[in-house]
């Protein structure tokens, strides 16, 4: 009897030794999986290693790449037509996650990760931030690897902010006396932000936590009609219409980007992710004067930028379940990691950001530390946590347009919790 | 037996076709036009009977009529109507004016006719998303085309479509800029296949070049301007690409039209019964309004 329980012992060790040494990456050897991909830096950084997965596995991969608005609406489609056609694409799990894994369309992945028959020993999921990994989990529920970790920074113009003698702003007073010191000065607008109804919610979010207000109370019904509310729109409007750029209500990230790097903005805050235009001479005109900052601290004290994540998930759909999640720990492994991090995309694994290599060829590391830093505090949760998240996010973007123009704030949030609260009504 | 049934049979055959011609030359066509547009139009207006989500997240009902009641009380419905009967007042009107007088210049004898007509359609054979990406870079308040040539020449600078008064206007400065061609040579051909005769008689009788065009060539020319009105306010009525790539229906919903509001309705908030039923509203209204026109040049 022991020396069964001791033989059993020992070929177990074996066993888990022989895994993990031999770990079979040929196990769907032959086998053909589809991934849409959203027209993204990322997409760009890992394409050309795709031939090295599929020699490594034996998969073939097929991928589709489209722009940004094409890409999740052909994701929609694909998988609402349920014919497992589609293997893995790229979600932002805080935009459809809650669609997609209440219809049904989400492969959980808990399972696939504590698995060491499926999953390789070096995949270390502990190595990702905990930031990601709470971004990329719903209800509990792992749905996606994450493959890209932007945090909300603020971005200055070093060369103004010297010449005036400003010191880089630390809280959203500062930040404000920051914008009104430098608006007009040297052809600039004093800051830019995102003012595009929708689109400028999830940078409204990191100024709403700043203010101390969240989006939804305990029963599940909007808070919009929170003082926190009306003080951090007040503040962020107010911004933009006494300090911003003529027309910010037509402006998202590609509008503000470009102005910054027309030398038209003194500073703005949006996702660490936009450093790579910025910082490029073939692409902007400030290139050698950006200057990188933590996201400002509201009246709270504290310091409360988002983190956006983008992940690789897999359809429930899918036919091809075991080779999709080969290509996905390999996509989203160390070396693979480190490859886009070299690339300027903002990886999402500790192991890429901390390597001797990219620490030898990191051109910006006051950008590095700050996006590391803000990492282990900030808040994952940058757009409204329901499942109508588009219609949720347009409803806040109408009251966001609204402020902007000058109309009353406390009216326009009410109006919109009336809004949001007939959404969840739907959603119970 | 055999030889005679062998004989018949062809004849059988072709007097089969002889009768039955009458549908079996457009089967074809009637059979493609019913899978491509009249089943989506039942099933259009089955989903717009029920309350129904993208996917299994909500659940989804029958509520008949309910959809139309809310669109009726629905205030962004009646916005964006108002918005798209702007767009077509502004853009249809000005369309006619400048393509008649550019069909009328074109009417007569210009140097290098054929280079001229050819460049003239540039406009319209560019592709619309194409076309709205670079009017959206031209109307940009700070780095634009168009407030550049305002300060040369010494006005003010606009906000373009990132003023919520100025934006239907300007989007439908787009739409006059690349549409009037389309009625220009509509217009033209009009112009061209008119009778010589009239014209003759009454420069015999002394007309002037004036009552020539209102006696003469005005009340020739209404058959093809009531074709090109019609043909430009469907259009008109249910632009969607220039809108969605310059405005996405903004500031705010300040340029939504009805396509655009459906557009957000379904591929956005995924309320597709909802989107379902603003699309039919959609039909029905641009229907009305081309039976109307009709209607009214009957009774003319």
């Amino acid at each position: 009897m022991k020396r069964k329980l001791v033989l059993g012992i020992a070929a177990l060790m074996v066993g888990s030794l022989g895994l993990a040494q031999n770990f079979n990456w040929e196990q769907a050897r032959g086998s053909q999986i589809r991934v849409l991909l959203n027209q993204h830096p990322w997409t760009t950084a890992i394409t050309p290693f795709l031939p090295e997965f599929e020699r490594l596995s034996g998969v073939k991969v097929v991928v589709e790449t489209f722009p940004e608005a094409q890409f999740r609406n052909k994701v929609l489609v694909e998988l609402a037509s349920g014919t497992g056609a589609l293997d893995a694409f790229m979600l932002t799990p805080n935009q459809e996650g809650n669609l997609y894994l209440r219809s049904g369309w989400l492969e959980p992945l808990s399972s696939y990760v504590g698995n060491p028959a499926l999953t390789a020993p070096g995949f270390d999921q502990a190595d990702f931030f905990p930031a990601s990994i709470r971004a990329a989990s719903i209800g509990g529920s792992l749905v996606g690897l994450p493959i890209q970790q932007e945090t909300t920074m603020l971005f200055y113009r070093k060369d103004l902010f010297q010449k005036y003698n400003i010191p880089v702003p630390r809280t959203f007073a500062e930040l404000e006396a920051a914008a009104k010191a430098l608006h007009n000065k040297d052809g600039v607008a004093g800051i830019g932000l995102r003012g595009r109804g929708a689109a400028a919610t999830s940078q409204l979010a990191p100024y709403l936590f700043g203010h101390g207000g969240d989006w939804l109370s305990a029963n599940r019904r909007s808070r919009f009609f929170d003082a926190e509310w009306v003080n951090a729109l007040t503040f962020y409007s107010g911004l933009l219409r006494n300090y911003g750029p003529a027309g910010s209500t037509t402006m998202s990230w590609p509008e503000i980007t470009s102005l910054f790097a027309q030398g038209k903005l003194a500073m703005f805050t949006d996702g660490s992710l936009f450093k790579s235009i910025l910082d490029d001479p073939r692409t902007s005109t400030v290139a050698d004067k950006v200057g990188y900052a933590a996201f400002p601290a509201g009246p709270t004290g504290r310091r409360t930028p988002v983190a956006i994540t983008w992940a690789l998930s897999m359809s429930k759909a899918s036919k091809n379940k075991v080779a999709t999640w080969l290509f996905m720990q390999w996509a989203t492994n160390k070396q693979n990691q480190l490859r886009v991090l070299l690339a300027d995309v903002p990886a999402s694994r500790r192991s890429a950001w901390n390597s001797a290599e990219y620490k030898a060829r990191d051109k910006t590391p006051e950008w590095s530390a700050i996006n590391l830093e803000q990492l282990e505090y900030a808040n994952p949760v940058w757009n409204p946590p329901v499942v109508a998240v588009g219609e949720v996010r347009d409803i806040l973007g109408r009251a966001i347009v609204t402020a902007i123009n000058g109309g009353n704030v406390r009216d326009a949030l009410t109006r919109a919790a009336t809004q949001t609260n007939t959404v969840l009504d739907r959603e119970r | 037996m055999t030889q005679t049934s062998s004989q018949a049979r062809p004849e059988r055959r072709s007097r089969f076709i002889d009768k039955n011609l009458w549908w079996l030359m457009p089967g074809p066509a009637v059979l493609l036009l019913f899978v491509l547009t009249i089943l989506p139009l039942i099933f259009n207006l089955v989903l717009s009977t029920q309350d129904r989500f993208v996917s299994a997240a909500q659940p989804s009902s029958f509520v008949g009529l309910g959809n139309y009641l809310d669109i009726l009380k629905d205030e962004r419905f009646w916005n964006s109507v108002w918005q798209m009967t702007k767009f077509t007042l502004i853009a249809v009107p000005a369309q006619l004016v400048l393509g008649l007088l550019i069909a009328l210049l074109l009417n007569r004898q210009v140097p290098a006719q054929g280079l001229v007509r050819a460049l003239i359609l540039l406009p319209m054979i560019s592709t619309p998303v194409a076309i709205a990406l670079i009017w959206a870079l031209m109307f940009n308040p700070q780095l634009g085309v168009l407030n550049y040539f305002l300060e040369t020449l010494g006005l003010e600078r606009s906000l373009w479509v990132a003023d919520e008064r100025l934006a239907i206007p300007a989007l439908a400065l787009v739409d006059i800029w690349q549409w009037t061609p389309l009625v220009a040579i509509i217009l033209l051909a009009g112009l061209q296949t008119m009778p010589e005769e009239p014209f003759e008689a009454a420069r015999i009788d002394g007309a002037s070049p004036w009552q020539l065009f209102w006696r003469i060539t005005w009340p020739l020319l209404q058959p093809t301007l009531f074709a090109a009105l019609t043909l430009r306010m469907i259009d008109a009525l249910k632009t969607f690409d220039i809108i969605e790539v310059i405005t996405q229906g903004g500031p705010g919903i300040a340029s939504e039209t009805l396509n655009v509001y459906a557009f957000r309705a379904g591929f956005e908030f995924f309320r597709v019964g909802y989107a379902a039923s603003l699309l039919t509203m959609l039909l029905l209204l641009v229907t009305a309004i081309a039976v109307g026109v009709n209607l009214l040049r009957r009774t003319r």
